[in-house]
């Protein structure tokens, strides 16, 4: 199984800059982590690669709009109808 | 989390931006408009889905995410429904961060949220494990990707509320 995520010094290494750069990329939120614990932060792969590539968010819009039922939620999962009186 | 039907739509790809810093391939074409529906209710719902990344030949991580909000007055909208799940087929387990029917869950377990976890994917030693409220879908997210980067999950180790 591929690696899912790099310590700070790992990615580091990969960026070939410095441990307190990648801990102020994550500090200002520039590049996603996962803080574990209060010493231990996880740099997922994928954001990681993101993030190397210089790979931003695609642009976006909202379509609204109105349908009979909307998102299906407790797909299936055992819950009794609603009991009418 | 709650706010007007513009603030939702905004809220909305604020998630979609969120997934994919984290790496998520969403399952949007960049020409299509993310789906905001309104049912019959007056209702807004939403549905995320996309994949993450596997080791060669192996099959991608899916992830959803999908909330539900009530109108409480006009153009005012409550989030009280969602579900933030990951399948991961790599490693072949399945966890997933749910409140939907509150009133059911209420009603027979005394709770509103719960959790499901299947390790394999598709065997279930109980149907719903006791589980925390999550406030958003952007700590929903944190959630999947931490559980997506952390070791193989202990279904054994949560409890059961049947």
């Amino acid at each position: 199984m591929a690696e899912r995520w790099y310590s700070i010094k790992q990615a580091a290494q990969e960026l070939g800059v410095s441990h307190d750069t990648i801990a102020r990329l994550v500090d200002r939120g520039e590049l996603p982590a996962i803080r574990v614990s209060e010493r231990i932060i996880r740099i997922p792969v994928p954001a990681f690669d993101a993030y190397a590539s210089g790979r931003k968010p695609s642009p976006r819009r909202v379509v609204r709009r109105r349908v009979d039922i909307g998102v299906p939620f407790g797909a299936g999962e055992r819950i009794p109808e609603p009991e009418h009186a | 989390m709650r706010g007007s039907g513009e603030e939702i739509a905004a809220y909305l790809i604020r998630v979609a931006d969120l997934l994919e810093r984290y790496g998520v391939t969403l399952h949007i074409a960049d020409a299509e408009g993310i789906d905001l529906l309104e049912d019959a209710q007056g209702r807004l719902s939403f549905q995320l889905m996309g994949a993450l990344p596997a080791a060669p030949g192996m099959p991608e991580a899916e992830i959803a995410v999908r909330e539900r909000f009530d109108p409480v007055r006009p153009d005012r909208f409550e989030r009280t429904e969602y579900e933030y799940e990951v399948l991961d087929r790599e490693r072949d387990n399945r966890r997933a961060f749910h409140l939907h029917h509150p009133e059911w869950f209420q009603r027979t377990y005394l709770v509103v949220v719960h959790e499901h976890c299947e390790r394999p994917i598709g065997h279930a030693a109980c149907d719903h494990y006791e589980g925390s409220p999550i406030r958003d879908a952007f700590a929903g997210v944190l959630r999947l990707i931490e559980t997506w980067t952390g070791p193989e999950p202990e279904c054994s180790a949560l409890r059961c509320l049947a």
